[in-house]
């Protein structure tokens, strides 16, 4: 049935797959892809497939509109806006506030005041920054420490590897905050300063795009382990503690939701241009327990932008699926591509490009600091 | 379904396999499948017993000094006669031991699509060849479509593991792999964007399953295969010996498949089209029918490299219908 068929090149294939997509009966999508690609071998079309696929593919524009591919306006992710929290009580060790949260400051350091610089995105063509002293974001982390079996019996071992965690992650100014088994929020740096929780990363709202996210973003941690496969468990105290220090951030600094993503969403290795170096949360984070929407849905903003890849290991950390938000901006770049003549694989290389550009922008004038291999 | 919507004009998928013979219709929610054994048994002939088939409206015919009767009927029959039953086809061909394999086919599948128009449009499947083996399935293929001829239709075929893509892949734009693990063979095939690149078959399946635990535990090969259909589970812990039995013949037809497939892409890696993001591999096949069965393929895969990077392994909607579906949909997309 297939002697007329022929594999179309990549190139031809990113323009057959986008237009594809945008038939939405399948039917009437495998008739076409037949049909193109001679798979349905040299048959003509039935009149009704032929009608009704030449309606569908009239429908389709030739290239797709600017603001389509880059607004994540196809993802609806509204949320109700957190309440307002206010600090009622600052003792010294700990602080307490209005929405019952009380953050331990036992382990609180600090490191310098938070500067960083952002890019428009609709001046990507720039590298021109601004500069900002604002959180911008959270980034939900995994501690991916060793846990003791969460029962009365190991309360005294439970409490040993909470303060060796506390201790180690404060030497290393490694997070903002950590959210322990209990469910006690520690301060570990200060809000006002930079943490090490995000080495090489990438984030994206509507109008900004972030790199390196260690001062635009806060780092929260939970004493949690995310291994490939297996559903990270927060318990109880930690999902009522997490939703309201994330409440908390969002109201005191503004916070847009699409702001708060996990560490897997937006962590990259620039040495080989993948996403994922680190890859907790790939998959079950909690987002609506922390009153968010689902932000995997959320455009990969690595992926959309600047042209990341990534491999196996990376699909399975995040339990074998690749995200609604992955796909998307895949999909984005391919259009881009077809739009511009150019392959996927072509197209990317001068999204990375564009990346290392601003990198070195940002570099020049010491808006990011170097970060070492332990941090990447 | 009344007489009158299956005599309607509109294509039929027909999945001819070894075990089984299945048919799907367009209904007016989704497809209506139908599935009848691809078997049969003889029975001495008389009078009352004939009698008595007829008035339970058992599907048979008179042969010489024999009642022949077939489809899923045959498998009650089998079991109270307590004998094997006899298989038209054989590793997912016609089966050259069975003189009559020709008229066998003919009825069951005549009793399926029942009187057709002339012209009536049947997409049927056909196997790969087996990995590394000359076969010529011309004969199989023409024969089939000979029976669908001289019964008034219009025949197109379609190999079975694109037909498992073309059922379950809508949402890849049919790219990806389907493996079909029916009774003679397994099936694989890739496709990228609905064009089938590399497609193969291994002759390790339900049959040789079936077979081999048979020979092991002295049961009879139909009572195997209903066992392993019906409450069989494949997580590792058995309940008896014969469970046990099956879950090793189970293991060595996984390990046959992957080795194949591991084989096959390795094989064809500079030919294949570069493949830009992970695709899907959607299991189905009455073999793919115990529960465990995808997370034990999926183990097994995992165990070594593969030349493709897969997005997920999934298990169609309905694995014992879905090849007979993809050539329904091969039908209608040429309608």
């Amino acid at each position: 049935m297939s002697g007329s068929a022929k594999v179309p090149g990549l190139a031809r294939a990113t323009v057959i797959e986008w237009r594809a997509r945008r038939i939405a009966d399948p039917l009437c999508r495998l008739a076409y892809l037949r049909g193109v690609t001679g798979s349905d071998g040299g048959k003509r079309f039935g009149r009704w497939t032929r009608v009704a696929c030449g309606l569908a593919l009239l429908l389709i524009p030739l290239i797709p509109a600017r603001e389509a591919v880059l607004a994540p306006a196809a993802v609806n992710l509204q949320t109700e806006p957190p309440p307002e929290v206010w600090i009622v009580e600052a003792a010294g060790d700990h602080d307490s506030y209005s929405n019952g949260l009380r953050i331990e400051n036992r382990y609180a350091t600090e490191t310098h005041r938070r500067w960083y610089g952002v890019f428009e995105r609709g001046r990507m063509e720039s590298d021109a920054f601004e500069r900002r002293t604002d959180p911008a974001g959270i980034v939900y982390h995994a501690t991916e420490s060793d846990l003791a079996p969460f029962e009365a019996e190991e309360n005294a071992r439970l409490q040993r590897i909470d303060e060796a965690l506390l201790d180690y992650v404060r030497r290393r100014q490694s997070y903002h905050f950590v959210v322990d088994r209990f469910g006690r929020v520690y301060r570990v740096v200060a809000e006002s300063d930079t943490a090490y929780h995000a080495g090489h990363s990438v984030w994206a709202d509507r109008q900004w795009v972030y790199c390196n996210l260690n001062a635009a973003f806060l780092g929260i941690a939970y004493e949690a382990r995310t291994e490939a496969g297996q559903e990270a468990a927060l318990d109880e105290a930690q999902i009522r503690a997490g939703r309201a220090l994330t409440d908390m951030l969002r109201s005191r600094y503004r916070i847009p939701p699409e702001n708060c993503v996990t560490h897997a969403q937006v962590s990259v290795n620039p040495r080989n241009m993948q996403i994922g170096y680190h890859t907790d949360w790939a998959a079950h984070f909690p987002f609506e327990a922390m009153g968010l929407a689902d932000n995997y849905r959320l455009p990969v903003a690595c992926v959309l932008l600047f042209g990341f890849g990534y491999n196996a290991a990376f699909l399975r950390a995040a339990d074998g699926r690749a995200w609604a938000g992955l796909t998307f901006a895949e999909e984005a770049v391919a259009e881009q591509a077809a739009a511009r003549g150019l392959s996927s694989a072509g197209y990317a290389r001068l999204l990375q490009k564009k990346y290392r550009t601003k990198m070195a922008a940002l570099h020049l004038t010491g808006a990011f600091e170097e970060i070492g291999d332990e941090q990447k | 379904m009344s007489k009158n919507d299956k005599n309607r004009n509109t294509p039929i998928g027909l999945d001819v396999g070894t075990s089984r013979i299945v048919t799907a219709r367009q209904a007016e929610q989704g497809f209506a499948c139908e599935s009848q054994l691809n078997a049969f048994v003889s029975i001495p002939h008389s009078r009352m017993t004939e009698s008595a088939l007829s008035r339970e409206h058992v599907p048979h015919v008179v042969e010489g000094g024999s009642i022949v009767v077939h489809g899923n009927e045959s498998e009650r029959f089998a079991d109270l006669l307590h004998t094997e039953l006899r298989r038209p086809m054989t590793r997912g061909l016609l089966n050259a031991g069975e003189p009559d394999s020709f008229k066998l086919i003919l009825q069951i599948a005549g009793s399926m699509l029942g009187e057709v128009p002339s012209g009536q449009k049947v997409c049927f499947t056909v196997p790969a060849a087996p990995l590394d083996a000359e076969q010529d399935l011309t004969y199989h293929e023409a024969t089939l479509r000979q029976i669908l001829t001289e019964m008034g239709c219009e025949a197109s075929s379609i190999n079975e593991g694109l037909a498992v893509i073309y059922s379950e892949l809508a949402d890849t734009n049919y790219t990806g792999i389907g493996v079909s693990c029916g009774g003679g063979l397994c099936n694989v095939c890739f496709a990228y964007l609905s064009v089938p690149v590399l497609s193969f078959s291994i002759p390790k399946a339900g049959d040789f399953i079936d077979a081999s635990a048979a020979s092991v535990s002295g049961e009879l090969a139909n009572r195997i295969r209903t066992l392993k259909e019906e409450s069989f589970f494949l997580n590792g812990h058995f309940p008896d010996k014969l469970h046990q039995v099956l879950g090793v013949y189970y293991d060595e037809m996984i390990r046959a498949v992957v080795a194949g497939m591991r084989e096959a892409f390795a094989a064809a890696n500079r030919r294949a089209p570069k493949v830009v993001r992970p695709i899907p591999l959607v299991l189905s096949g009455g073999s793919a029918l115990p529960k465990g069965f995808r997370e034990r393929f999926e183990k097994i895969l995992q165990e070594g490299e593969f030349a493709v990077p897969l997005s997920d392994i999934r298990l169609a909607a309905d694995p014992l219908t879905s090849t007979a579906k993809g050539a329904l949909v091969a039908a209608l997309s040429e309608a």
